[in-house]
């Protein structure tokens, strides 16, 4: 063991601390799951984090054909719609304002608490995909959708 | 190596001037607008370069920081000296960028996600490398400390790359630079010009900074030197 160079050493020194750096990082995130991941969706709302009394945040998609902008006490607008994860849906109330890209099927992060079985926002963020494309190409994509699915429709 | 340096110093120099100018009317004037974001994309064009140079010049440290600490050698420890400050402001720029993005799109300013988090981590690391090598009446004790620093924090690159896909996260998952990328054609042309203009940026920088760093370092072992011979 006497002859290993210094720099040898100094390699190995080194490995093993990145090495238990890294083994100590990810216990610690693994951990740390709950207080990382930024929201829940839809499915893996339990009753204990519909019974929580702090918030919450509910991720998913806006269901299609679930908005609706209705009035409730004393005039006030607020909106309506359900977010879904393709499996479970929740319906979610929201009295501020929208975000631009808020649209049905648009990703959405609502944070807020649930009152019985609905979603109270208290804040609606939009989360947009990695796609990027010219209108001229999104507008093909949805062409080509819309065929696919009335020769489904036909079959 | 100053010839070397103050040679290709002028070369990079109007490289990045060429490149960036080609690269900016490009995105400006002759790319699309996006189905959802419109004009906004834009601002993809100086975000996206901005976050690659930012982990890449955090790994060129990590290895120039390996090869400094294991090889004792001084040049890649000012290498790692000399990469630092121009990691950092693409670090802020990209956080600056995209937070500017992220108003509009998605709704804020920030949020303590974990792709973003992690980002801001590394900003931290950034500062935190260049404290250490200024923290030191002895440059060179500060500049050893720094690459140790450096090489305990490299595990935040792995962290901040895979950070969409292992947690739920409002940033959107990576799809540039996959195999069938996620960015439409017409978009690819100004930003791998913006990328290149950058990567022209900082061997300007490099070439710029490196002889004065390495004057400075063998300053202070002329000093060391004259310490010692009158104690």
């Amino acid at each position: 063991m006497a002859n290993i160079s210094p720099k040898t050493q100094r390699c190995v020194f080194l490995a093993c601390t990145i090495i238990s750096v890294a083994i100590l990082l990810a216990v610690v995130l693994i951990q740390l799951k709950e207080n990382i991941i930024y929201f829940y969706v839809p499915r893996e709302i339990s009753q204990a984090h519909k019974q929580s009394l702090s918030p919450l945040r509910l991720g998913g998609v806006v269901k299609e054909n679930s908005y609706a902008l209705l009035e409730g006490n004393e005039s006030k607008v607020f909106h309506a719609f359900v977010i879904t994860d393709g499996q479970c849906d929740i319906p979610v109330r929201y009295g501020g304002v929208l975000p631009d890209l808020f649209r049905e099927n648009q990703g959405v992060i609502a944070q807020g608490f649930f009152q019985s079985n609905t979603f109270m926002a208290e804040r609606v963020l939009t989360k947009h995909d990695e796609v990027y494309m010219p209108p001229e190409a999104e507008e093909k994509i949805r062409r080509l959708r819309r065929q696919q699915k009335g020769k489904d429709h036909d079959s | 190596m100053k010839i070397f340096c103050h040679g290709y110093a002028s070369l990079f120099a109007w490289a990045t001037g060429v490149l960036f100018a080609l690269a900016a009317l490009w995105a400006w004037f002759f790319s699309p607008l996006d189905y959802q974001h419109k004009e906004l994309v834009r601002i993809l064009y100086v975000h996206v370069p901005s976050s690659w140079l930012a982990l890449g010049l955090f790994a060129m440290m990590g290895l120039f920081a390996m090869i400094g600490v294991v090889g004792k050698i001084p040049v890649a420890q000012i290498m790692v000296q000399t990469l630092c400050p121009i990691g950092f402001v693409f670090a802020l720029l990209s956080l600056a960028t995209g937070s500017l993005w992220g108003r509009p799109a998605w709704g804020t300013w920030w949020v303590w996600d974990a792709r973003l988090t992690s980002m801001a981590f590394l900003c931290f690391q950034y500062w935190g490398t260049l404290a250490i090598q200024r923290g030191f009446r002895d440059g060179r004790r500060g500049l050893h400390l720094s690459c140790f620093f450096v090489l305990m924090g490299l595990i935040n690159l792995p962290i901040i790359k895979w950070s969409v896909s292992w947690w739920a996260t409002l940033h959107q998952p990576s799809g540039i630079l996959q195999p069938q990328s996620s960015l439409d054609h017409q978009f690819m042309g100004p930003l791998f010009s913006m990328a290149l203009a950058s990567a022209a940026y900082v061997l300007w920088m490099v070439c710029v900074t490196l002889p004065k760093n390495i004057q400075r370092y063998g300053r202070s072992l002329g000093q060391e030197a004259k310490i010692q011979a009158y104690p």
